[in-house]
């Protein structure tokens, strides 16, 4: 009896095996095959094309190569680029992590005020904010006026056409993003444990900087990394800001390519660009796990810095030799700030709302420019009037450009969605052995340089005969837009208590009843977050769709981008203010639905009790 | 409709190498109360998967009624389940997660109202139905967890430790509420938990696990007084162990060497383990007369727990734990030598 039981068990088990195989993983591996095919076939194929391309494919002609490592310009364009680099990255850093403590510090309701100004910068289109800079910095601008006013000066500075003017452009569209990428490193940091330093001795300086500020290098690091890799294929704004010395590599490869043809010159740059790209990217691996620079973390990449053998005797001998140093520091520091500590959180508010200023200061300028009375770009306009909000009513091209943008930034967002959510459920849910670097490949477009991106789809586009074409500016973008949904639906999967599905199947629900009663709607925020940093990704884009565009209607950036360079009028101000009215709108009532949301599901804890009937 | 549920030789292993569950039997009867009881990492929360179909038996039956459910899916199994914490749906109100399992079966409207409005009766959650999880306190949750799980009348209710989020007051007042609502449905249950205490007030009967085997099952006052081993023994309530040898006749020889009698049948010459319960020790001081056994120490330790006051009492190496009622006022001080006493009745004798 009991043999015959074991026997038929064991036969039910192999039967089983193959079911539960196939009921466990057949759904994830289905789900994988869309953003799998994507990866592969839109963009690591490409990117091999460039390459392969860059030396001529089976002629392997390696000249452009040698031009660009043998010709004192292109060596110099390379280097002023990573000095950019370098310096944006460190004004970025440096800035934004007062900004990104405070974020932590305050209340929820200020914290959504601050997040909510350091937000609509940072989804206002990189051209419109660019577009902002030249009014501000330009010779008849406010700054010169001001000068001029107060008597500081009596000739215009040159402000605009320098590396200064690229410097401020850049750090102002960067920082947003090292703020949030800092914040989520330190809003895991338990606030006790620099009370902990203080209670055990150490003085507020001290102890910020032996305790809280270790714990929130991860987060340093991970901005810094991506702040230098984004500044490394900049286009528009040194193209804008900067003067004819201020040449960057993206800019270079534009030039070869749309200027002079020179396509092999061009790949051959674009692979320097990448090889550079793909080494920062391995340099920062071995002291952070890449996922930090999303805010995002796989569960088994715990460790925040690796410790081993060379790299933390290396740590060592730093620490050793920089000990006395670090003591002078710390005490001049305390020393020095401490008449300061007692106002310290009012300086700190203080300096969070300068920041605040700075980052809206180019929206103010726009939205005041776009009542202007004057035909030119006057500041402050000479009157107030609604006459470019009426030009821009009658002005079919930017009627024609807003719709074909919003047209595909919503076809390119909902593809995108479908593909990253997919893709992350099976990414977080498989048990694959190399997710992680599955993950990290499908976030990679995020930092991959436009440029590249654009010649790369350029070429395969073309051979695959979709260049030109409605459905291949449409992948373009997808490619570019799914890696954010993937940064943010990855997360909200794994935050997803698999017990609430559980649940639901010992209920009785199916598994399509329970996707669509429970596991979607519990998603729903992270859609909706993924669904608009995705269409606002494609709204914004411009050097992918300059390459792809073909004979079609202009999206917004390119209509921008060819009056910015042709007809400065406040006419431009009006779409913009426009246009960051809308995101301002979206983003604005998104976190006032998520602070309602929140209220209206959780009590104070005064308004609950136990009481038993 | 509570039916008897069957669990014939299942094993579950992952891999080659770790088997979680073996051959594991169990046969509860429809109405009946029964608790897993175990250790973590004793298998029981993979046997409660099994039954609720999120892990597959590696072989074995299982039996709800007369039907075999292994190859059902977790949704056609009709089993409910209270997950350890509740699993309550967060975008739903209190009468949404309770109708929940109705509406995916397709229920009439009205009939969805009436059950939701009944089971709220039940765990007596009046008032609350519009609340969502974050606004309920956790017992509350708890009752709508509780709610949710019978509402549909299941076969056979799972609850994975379900008062393990609760403080200590409340996980009493809901052990009982559980004990209430379980009898007036007449809910066949099957109950993990490694808290003892829930355990012995609530079950029928109680199958003690470690390393995915069954240990021992059987009703609270037997598992208490009759434990089959000392792992038992220990895990279930507290227990003074000592080793020992079976001498001629009624003797133990224990391992400092005193002689003790005790009943049992067990070979002359073989190891095993006397146990007796520290309510069933009593101190007397040094040098009274003992009428059956005696063992002398001295008081380490005195804890007064208000009705009763447990004493440490050291032997050499060995440690005695002695809880006794404060009737009267004997009492005896930390350092004082005393007669540990117990009847030999109320020994029991353990295989090794």
């Amino acid at each position: 009896m009991t043999t015959a039981i074991v026997g038929d068990g064991s036969g039910v088990g192999k039967a089983h095996r193959v079911h539960t195989l196939l009921r466990a993983h057949g759904p994830l591996a289905l789900s994988f095959a869309p953003l799998a095919i994507l990866l592969g076939g839109f963009f690591v194929a490409p990117l091999l094309g460039v390459i392969w391309n860059s030396f001529d494919g089976f002629a392997f002609d390696f000249g452009s190569y040698a031009r660009v490592f043998g010709d004192e310009i292109y060596l110099d364009v390379l280097r002023r680029t990573f000095r950019t680099g370098l310096v944006v990255t460190v004004a970025c850093v440096a800035l934004g992590y007062p900004v990104a403590y405070l974020l932590t510090v305050l209340g929820r309701r200020a914290a959504t005020v601050l997040a909510t100004f350091v937000l609509v910068p940072l989804f206002t289109a990189f051209l419109i904010r660019t577009y902002a800079w030249m009014i501000i910095l330009g010779r008849k601008g406010i700054i010169n006026d001001f000068l001029l006013w107060i008597g500081l000066t009596h000739e215009p500075v040159l402000l605009l056409h320098t590396s200064l003017a690229v410097y401020i452009g850049m750090t102002h569209v960067l920082m947003p993003i090292a703020i949030f990428t800092m914040y989520a490193v330190m809003v895991q940091i338990d606030r006790n444990l620099a009370q902990a330093a203080q209670v055990l001795g150490a003085n507020p300086v001290r102890g910020f900087l032996r305790v809280y500020f270790p714990m929130s290098l991860p987060g340093v690091m991970a901005a810094a990394i991506l702040i230098f890799i984004m500044s490394l294929g900049f286009y528009i704004t040194p193209a804008l800001l900067g003067g004819p010395g201020d040449l960057m590599i993206s800019q270079l490869i534009v030039a070869q390519t749309n200027a002079l043809l020179n396509f092999q010159m061009g790949f051959a740059l674009a692979v320097v660009l990448l090889v550079s790209t793909l080494l920062v990217l391995f340099f920062a691996s071995l002291f952070i796990p890449l996922e930090t620079m999303w805010g995002v973390q796989m569960h088994d990449s715990g460790r925040i810095l690796r410790d081993d053998g060379w790299r933390s005797s290396l740590q060592r001998l730093l620490r050793a030799i920089g000990q006395p140093v670090r003591l002078t520091l710390e005490r001049t520091l305390f020393a020095v700030l401490l008449p300061l500590l007692p106002r310290w959180r009012a300086l700190m508010v203080a300096y969070g709302i300068v920041v605040v200023l700075f980052f809206m200061a180019p929206l103010i300028v726009i939205v005041i420019l776009s009542f202007s009375s004057s035909p030119f770009l006057i500041f402050p306009p000479p009157g107030l009037s609604w006459r470019w909000y009426e030009k821009f009513l009658a002005a079919r091209d930017w009627h024609q450009a807003f719709l074909f943008s919003i047209q595909l930034g919503l076809t390119a967002s909902a593809i995108a969605v479908a593909i990253g959510t997919a893709g992350a459920f099976a990414i977080v849910r498989s048990a694959l052995p190399c997710k992680r670097s599955l993950f990290l490949l499908s976030l990679s477009p995020i930092v991959m340089p436009a440029i590249i991106l654009s010649l790369a789809f350029y070429t395969y586009f073309a051979n695959i005969g979709i260049l030109g074409t409605f459905p291949g500016l449409v992948l373009g973008h997808v490619v570019l837009a799914t890696p954010y949904v993937i940064v943010v639906m990855s997360s909200a999967v794994r935050g997803l208590d698999r017990n609430l599905e559980h649940a639901g199947a010992v209920l009785g629900a199916s598994p399509g009843q329970v996707l669509t009663r429970i596991t979607l709607p519990l998603l729903r925020p992270a859609l909706v977050t993924g669904g608009l940093l995705a269409f606002l990704m494609s709204f914004d884009e411009l050097l992918v769709s300059i390459f792809l565009l073909g004979r079609q209607a202009k999206t917004l950036p390119i209509k921008f981008w060819a009056d910015i360079k042709y007809q400065m009028d406040p006419l431009l101000s009006t779409a913009s203010t426009i246009i960051v009215f809308l995101v301002a709108t979206v983003i604005i009532s998104g976190q006032i639905l998520r602070l309602r949301r929140e209220r209206h599901r959780t009590l104070p804890p005064t308004a609950m009790g136990d009481n038993v009937p | 409709m509570s039916m008897s549920l069957s669990l014939r030789a299942i094993s579950k292993n992952y891999g080659n190498a770790v088997v979680a569950v073996h051959d594991f039997n169990l046969e509860v009867a429809a109405g009946e109360f029964v608790t897993l009881l175990g250790p973590s990492g004793s298998g029981k929360t993979t046997v409660l998967k099994m039954i609720a179909g999120f892990e597959t038996p590696s072989g074995g039956k299982i039996l709800v009624g007369t039907d075999s459910i292994v190859d059902l899916p977790p949704y056609r199994r009709g089993i409910g389940m209270v997950f350890q914490n509740y699993a309550l749906f967060p975008h739903m109100t209190t009468s949404e997660n309770i109708a929940f399992p109705l509406s995916v079966r397709d229920m009439p409207r009205h009939t969805i109202a009436e059950r939701v409005a009944e089971a709220i009766r039940v765990v007596r959650l009046d008032g609350l139905e519009g609340r969502y999880p974050g606004q309920l306190s956790g017992g509350q949750q708890q009752r709508v967890a509780l709610a949710r799980a019978v509402v549909f009348d299941p076969r056979v209710l799972l609850m994975d430790e379900p008062l393990g989020a609760l403080d200590r007051n409340l996980r009493d007042q809901m052990k009982s509420e559980i004990k209430r609502v379980q009898r007036a449905l007449n809910m066949t249950v099957i109950y993990v938990t490694h808290d003892q205490d829930e355990a012995l007030a609530m079950s029928d009967r109680i199958a003690v696990m470690r390393d995915g085997r069954i240990e021992q099952v059987a009703g609270a006052r037997e598992l208490y007084n009759e434990p089959v081993n000392s792992f038992v023994a220990r895990f279930v309530g507290e227990s003074n162990l000592l080793r020992c040898r079976i001498g001629p006749g009624a003797e133990l020889q224990l391992e400092d060497g005193s002689v003790v009698k005790a009943g049992g049948s067990m070979p002359p010459g073989s190891e095993a383990w006397l146990l007796i319960r520290p309510e069933r020790l009593r101190l007397l001081p040094a040098g009274a007369a003992v009428a059956e056994v005696g063992l002398s120490g001295r008081v380490q330790e005195v804890v007064f727990l208000g009705e009763s006051t447990r004493y440490l009492v050291t032997r050499g190496k060995a440690q005695l734990v002695v809880k006794m009622q404060n009737r009267d006022n004997t009492s005896f001080q930390s350092g004082a030598e005393v007669i540990v006493t117990w009847h030999p009745a109320d020994a029991v004798l353990l295989a090794n």
